[in-house]
């Protein structure tokens, strides 16, 4: 199992309600794995729970078998977020930036020319990762940061509404891409609005309401007979 | 009109945070907000304090020599100064290249309204630091000089038009100076060498008026036509406060035009010249290279130095004192050698010189250092330094050593030209270069600590946490209290022991806090 989520509960303030209720979930590696819900349903809090970004009060978060509570920095080492909105480092270029996460991860230098060159040729950035990341559009900030996710090989992508502000070939290219990663073992968990992209691509789904895990389980198990539009419109508004 | 104070209103309260204090849910929220309000009265009180102290002391020294008058000239002059080196850094941020430009320009309103309020937001705030600092004057001036009743309404009045001039001369240097470089490939680097010429200019200026001081021992007259030679708005303005209703309309007529001038220019080119310098330079025919690797505490170095050179503002506000000390210890080792030895000599300051010396490099070399915004410039992107797998201790030693970079190499390079110049013996030597590199090593530490403590990463504009943030204040009132203690032990006791000794207290100070910062690190940036 490459993520458990054990009984996590966030609230941001002491005495508010909880923006994540007791959610308990596994993610294993070779799963493409959706969280699904509306707006505010605490789908970004668990993700940067996750990631190591939010502390948090109650239950634990083990990756690889290792807590993020106790072991952050083993953690953080197998584990590459994408955040929805690519806030990057804007007075750096694409390439500085990419040579700035291959030295945090340790990368050869054989490793992350190929990888840089490799993912800059899918997501067609080759000519502009000399540009100043400030003055990208949002679109090719966002396809940077998936390059810095991606030259580190992670065990466990996390990704937060990944598709959105992509052009259709990188959005079809990053589909492959979660493909590959998890035939080579990897795990994704990530966050999206588009039910139908959730539909075709995930083999396991989580739907989430108001901080409580709704349902949980593979494709098949959480929408049934019916799709998981469907599914998940019977469910929140029960 | 509705809609331009709209907007005005709308500045004011993101400024000050008002929404953020209505609607605070508990205390630790309120206690954020409150800091903008609190910022801006810990502003005033230093400022009045330090014009209070300052008028005071001079309305007595000038009036000795039957010169009292020059007396609101010499602030108007100072204030001038003051107001031109902060626009010119100011200008991007605040009427070009701010947050929220694309949203306002997107709605439907005038451009001509939407400039207009930004440059009134903008004269606001310099009318802010001028009535801060012009007010106690005026107060301390009409008083020692028993000034009939009118004299307080016309000065208040006066006071609105004194911001003008320095904001039309300095906002025209700042836009000149970012339209320059707009395009190049090293926009920013050559922004800053640019700025730092600008402003070291506008300060060579104001300085080679001659030290006002030395000049009181000479004639009234002399002193009045250098500042007239220099800033005769300031000569207009005393004497429009004495009574001579000409110099009055004329300064009043300069600073209408000057800031009509202003306001019309930048309102007929508000979205040209917001275009031409949010533009950027594209590298062309860009190819990917094989590049060096380094490890994290050197990678998280490089990026914390780019970030630094990236932003001509952080770069003036915490370096200006690395060329102003180099020239102030040039002169004194090459040129001003017989005229520092005679000061000395009838100070009796002979045997503790070297403390003197250690307070000079201290006094420039620490006032502002670049740790107390760090945390706070990684805005929305610290998602990513809690994220990526760093030691949090690295993350704070790569802001220190940028804190460091900036200046311990300048000041070490000063203390040993002044310790060859006026041949220091090896002790003097080693306590003139030891004492300012502990005191540059305590500001980076109390820097940080203070950022730390008084985050605030949801800024609009990087000036924002550079400039209005309480950690820059509080970091700038520390270290001039050192500096205070350093020129009290160096001046009363007239011996180097006592600086070198709190030399080595500050040391101790800073390494508990060091070790402090080094066990809480994992922690501290969780809680960020």
């Amino acid at each position: 199992m490459i993520l458990e989520i054990n009984g996590l509960t966030k609230r941001y303030h002491t005495m508010s309600t909880p923006s994540v209720d007791n959610l308990t979930l596994h993610v294993d590696a070779g799963d493409i794995f959706g969280f699904i819900g509306h707006n505010g349903a605490g789908k970004t809090t668990t993700l940067r729970c996750v990631t190591g970004i939010l502390a948090f009060e109650q239950g634990d978060i083990l990756i690889d078998g290792k807590s993020i509570k106790t072991e952050p920095l083993e953690c953080k080492r197998i584990t590459r977020y994408i955040p929805d909105n690519p806030d990057l480092y804007e007075h750096l270029t694409g390439m500085r930036y990419l040579t700035f996460l291959a030295d945090i991860y340790g990368l050869s230098e054989e490793m992350r020319f190929e990888r840089i060159s490799h993912f800059a040729k899918v997501f067609e950035m080759s000519d502009r990762l000399g540009d100043l990341i400030g003055a990208m559009s949002h679109g090719m900030k966002q396809k940077v940061a998936i390059i810095g996710a991606l030259i580190q090989n992670p065990r466990l992508l996390v990704m937060d509404e990944p598709f959105v502000g992509l052009d259709p070939v990188a959005s079809h290219a990053l589909k492959e891409i979660m493909h590959e990663m998890t035939q080579n073992g990897s795990a994704i968990f990530f966050s999206t609005h588009i039910l139908e992209v959730a539909e075709k691509l995930c083999n396991k789904v989580a739907i989430i309401k108001n901080g409580k895990l709704l349902a949980s389980g593979s494709m098949e198990e959480v929408r049934g007979n019916i799709s998981l539009e469907e599914s998940f419109l019977e469910l929140i508004e029960k | 009109m509705k809609d331009f104070w709209t907007l005005v209103g709308l500045q004011l309260r993101m400024q000050l945070r008002l929404d953020d204090l209505r609607l605070a849910r508990d205390k630790q929220e309120k206690r954020k907000a409150r800091q903008p309000i609190f910022m801006y009265v810990v502003v005033l009180v230093c400022f009045g304090n330090m014009s209070i102290t300052y008028s005071m002391t001079s309305v007595y020294a000038l009036s000795s020599y039957g010169i009292a008058y020059m007396l609101p000239a010499m602030f108007a002059m100072s204030l001038c100064v003051l107001l031109m080196v902060s626009d010119i850094a100011r200008i991007r941020g605040t009427l070009f290249s701010f947050g929220d430009y694309d949203l306002l320009m997107s709605l439907p309103l005038s451009v001509r309204t939407v400039a207009a309020s930004r440059i009134f937001s903008y004269y606001i705030f310099d009318l802010f630091y001028t009535a801060a600092f012009m007010l106690p004057m005026g107060v301390v001036y009409g008083l020692y000089t028993s000034m009939p009743l009118w004299y307080y309404p016309l000065f208040l009045a006066v006071m609105l038009f004194l911001p003008m001039i320095p904001m039309c001369v300095g906002g025209f240097l700042g836009i000149l100076v970012s339209a320059a470089v707009s395009r190049a490939k090293r926009r920013n680097m050559l922004s800053t060498v640019a700025s730092f010429i600008l402003v070291l200019g506008v300060l060579f200026l104001s300085f080679s008026s001659g030290s006002f001081f030395q000049n009181i021992a000479g004639i009234a007259q002399l002193l009045e036509a250098k500042l007239n030679a220099i800033y005769p708005p300031a000569m207009w303005f005393a004497k429009g406060l004495n009574g001579d209703f000409l110099s009055l309309g004329l300064f009043l007529l300069v600073s209408l035009a000057a800031g009509a001038v202003f306001a019309l220019v930048v309102t007929r080119c508000f979205k040209g010249l917001n275009s031409l310098l949010s533009g950027s330079y594209k590298e062309k025919n860009f190819k990917l290279k094989r590049v060096r690797a380094s490890g994290q505490l050197k990678a998280l170095y490089v990026k914390e130095i780019r970030r630094y050179l990236s932003c001509p503002t952080y770069v003036i506000n915490t370096g200006l004192g690395v060329p102003l000390g180099i020239v102030a210890v040039v002169y004194a080792a090459f040129f001003g050698k017989e005229l520092i030895g005679g000061v000395v000599s009838d100070m009796g300051l002979e045997s503790g010189f070297v403390g003197v010396a250690c307070f000079v490099l201290v006094f420039l070399f620490t006032l502002s250092p670049t740790t107390c915004s760090s945390v706070s410039l990684e805005g929305k992107q610290l998602w990513m330094i809690k994220q990526l797998p760093i030691r949090a201790d690295d993350w704070f030693r790569s802001k220190m050593l940028v804190g460091l970079t900036v200046t311990a190499p300048a000041a070490l390079i000063c203390s040993v030209i002044l310790s060859a110049a006026y041949g220091f013996n090896a002790l003097e030597t080693v306590a003139c270069i030891l004492v300012p590199l502990i005191f540059i090593y305590f500001s980076c530490v109390v820097g940080l600590w203070l950022n730390i403590k008084k985050p605030h990463f949801d800024w609009k504009s990087e000036t924002e946490c550079i400039k209005q943030d309480l950690p820059v204040l509080f970091g700038i009132l520390i270290d001039f209290a050192a500096v205070g203690l350093i020129a009290l032990l160096a001046f009363a006791t007239k011996s180097v022991l006592p600086v070198a000794l709190l030399g080595v207290v500050v040391l101790a100070i800073s390494l508990i806090l060091r070790l402090r910062l080094r066990s809480k690190a994992e922690k501290i940036r969780l809680n960020l």
